[in-house]
């Protein structure tokens, strides 16, 4: 690319003094808008410039380089010519924004599943943290929040309700009450449901959740709805000490039937078919001998199927006691 | 937010295999396929090893779409770790990092800008597998919601846990692929001082909680739980990976964070109701 760029107008602008190199439109000029349209939203500065409107690479420049305008614009500014600036109509969408402006609002009712381990030397722990970032002040407001553990068979084990200030957090031990499970690990799950009780800024209240051993902690947060075709997954096993799973979280009230297929290059290694029981949690193992040969020779994907929305999530575990992790698939 | 037709996607940036592990990658073909709006064209993958401010490794394949079909060696990425004496995972500094760039190079386009999700894998024949969920290099969609709310870029995690009796602690990674250098501050619950950090263009850093937390006065011997948050004037990319505290080689996990989000409680109910309506009209 040139040292020097030529900007719509036709003057020469330095590399530096682009903002947006995809419709080459200088700082300058965003400046100028923004001081001669000191109303304007962010959006708006943008649409009248066409800064961020091919690639949007720049947003997050132009962004901040918004708000510094905005502080810095000098008293009386006359900038670009009334006759210059480019017209807003009153369209449909602003229509709606207006309407949207003075409409009642309503909470989103946030919702969010983790899979729960325990066992010997095994220890979930739910965390949700409403937690304030100290130089910007408190912008969540309180939450409720609706939990709800379940065992390896759906089963409630324990349900709570309760609210969440900013600056507080609750973790709560989801592993003491679980009773069933597979591959050596009792198996459960948690559900969450979270609501504003005012209107706020969402902050840090994604539900997270840690499993620790006597050789590590592993921390994962919470996601919501399950899926029927979950992203495949790369892995690799080359470490005879090493197990790997799937943990399924059934998300709804009917049988999810499961199809696990691993596979590399296209070629099918293993095919697994695992059915869970509404709700249920289970775990289910993936390392077998023709899968082990072929990642000698590189990385698998796992792929799966279900009937039903599920939850799936990679376990990994290394020696004894084990070293556990999780990632969600 | 990235819709149009585009020539490539935004770039992923993952960690380079620390030392003693290796690293695979592999491109989701059938994800990618579904993203092109043509059933045959060609496809450019350039990987970048980057550490502090080199290419060390530049790799250069292509990805040929015909008919739904694939071929070609892009798919598939597989190195060890640079890590040497002068930097890297044990002593914190200079971190490699791997820059992930798709282009067409063929007919056809992406609708969208941000590309199909895959995780890297880290392995060895003596050491715990993990993976590393990679992240956008710009134009990351919670972080512009965010900036647009906050006016501040804030990463972080909420259940950060630092246990000498279980062998845990965790590191904070700073991954800076930018031109100009970074400069972070890295907050504990708990504790008001925060702990700066900074990180050369083109490279990436790690510190461990656990030394922050000596640092600020906390005992080692005890236990500390709590919110972490990352804050700057520009983004970086930031990891948090769960490793053993006694050795730090021994990586349990390698974790995206959580952005203090910008995005509201609430929604008009206006907008709701469209919303609902549209829905049903389209099902």
């Amino acid at each position: 690319m040139s040292e020097n760029l030529q900007e719509n107008d036709g003057t020469l602008k330095q590399m530096d003094e682009v903002l947006c190199f995809s419709r080459l439109i200088s700082y300058e000029t965003f400046r100028n808008f923004v001081w001669a349209n000191p109303r304007a939203t962010f959006e708006e500065a943008c649409k009248g410039t066409g800064v961020g409107s091919k690639c949007t690479a720049c947003l997050l420049n132009a962004q901040e380089f918004y708000l510094e305008c905005q502080k810095n614009r000098p008293d009386g500014f006359k900038g670009m010519q009334e006759s210059n600036l480019p017209s807003f109509r009153f369209g449909k969408a602003d229509l709606y924004r207006l309407i949207d402006k003075f409409s009642p609002k309503a909470p989103f009712l946030l919702k969010g599943v983790i899979p729960t381990f325990g066992g010997e030397n095994i220890k979930t722990t739910l965390r949700i943290a409403n937690s304030v970032f100290d130089p910007l002040g408190p912008k969540s407001p309180t939450f409720r929040l609706e939990i709800e553990c379940r065992d390896h068979d759906g089963r409630i084990l324990d349900e709570h309700d309760l609210v969440l200030p900013p600056y507080e957090r609750f973790d709560l031990n989801v592993s003491d009450q679980l009773t069933g499970g597979a591959e050596g690990i009792l198996t459960g799950s948690c559900r969450v449901k979270m609501s504003a009780l005012k209107p706020g800024y969402r902050g840090s209240i994604r539900p997270h959740f840690t499993v620790e051993t006597p050789c590590g902690a592993t921390a994962l947060h919470s996601q919501g709805g399950g899926k029927y075709k979950p992203n495949p997954m790369i892995t690799r096993m080359t470490n005879a000490e090493e197990s790997q799973c799937i943990s399924l979280v059934n998300c709804e009230d009917v049988r999810a039937d499961v199809s696990i297929r691993i596979h590399q290059k296209g070629k099918t290694i293993e095919a697994i078919e695992h059915s869970a029981a509404p709700f249920a949690a289970s775990m289910v193992e993936i390392g077998t001998p023709a899968v082990r040969q072929a990642c000698k020779d590189g990385a698998v994907f796992v792929e799966l199927n279900s009937t039903a929305r599920v939850r799936p999530h990679m376990v990994v575990r290394y020696g004894t006691p084990p070293r556990l992790s999780l990632d969600h698939m | 937010m990235h819709a149009g037709r585009h020539g490539y996607t935004i770039p992923l940036i993952s960690l380079a295999p620390p030392e003693p592990y290796a690293l695979s990658q592999s491109l989701p073909l059938d994800g990618l396929a579904s993203l092109l709006s043509v059933t045959s064209t060609t496809l450019q993958v350039e990987r970048y090893v980057i550490r502090n401010g080199e290419n060390v490794i530049h790799d250069v394949s292509e990805l040929v779409l015909n008919d739904g079909k694939w071929s070609g060696n892009g798919m598939d990425f597989n190195i060890d770790s640079i890590d040497d004496d002068t930097g890297g995972w044990a002593t914190g500094n200079d971190l490699a990092y791997l820059e992930t760039h798709i282009a067409i190079t063929g007919e056809g386009y992406f609708p969208d800008l941000v590309g199909a999700s895959f995780y890297t894998v880290y392995w060895g024949p003596q050491w715990k597998t993990f993976y590393n969920d990679s992240r956008l290099k710009y134009a990351d969609p919670p972080t512009i919601i965010q900036v647009a709310a906050h006016a501040k870029w804030i990463d972080g995690y909420p259940a950060s846990l630092i246990d000498p009796s279980t062998d845990s602690d965790k590191s904070v990674v700073v991954v800076n692929p930018y031109f100009a250098p970074i400069s972070v501050q890295i907050f504990l619950e708990g504790f008001e001082k925060p702990t700066r950090l900074k990180v050369p263009p083109q490279s990436g850093k790690r510190i461990a909680l656990s030394s922050i937390l000596e640092s600020l006065g906390h005992s080692e011997n005890s236990s500390w739980c709590g919110q972490v948050y990352v804050s700057g004037k520009n983004r970086a990319v930031v990891f948090y990976a769960d490793h053993s505290l006694r050795d730090p080689s021994k990586i349990t996990t390698l974790e995206h964070g959580d952005a203090y989000r910008g995005e509201l409680t609430h929604e008009p109910v206006s907008l709701r109701v469209r919303r609902s309506i549209g829905d049903a009209v389209r099902a």
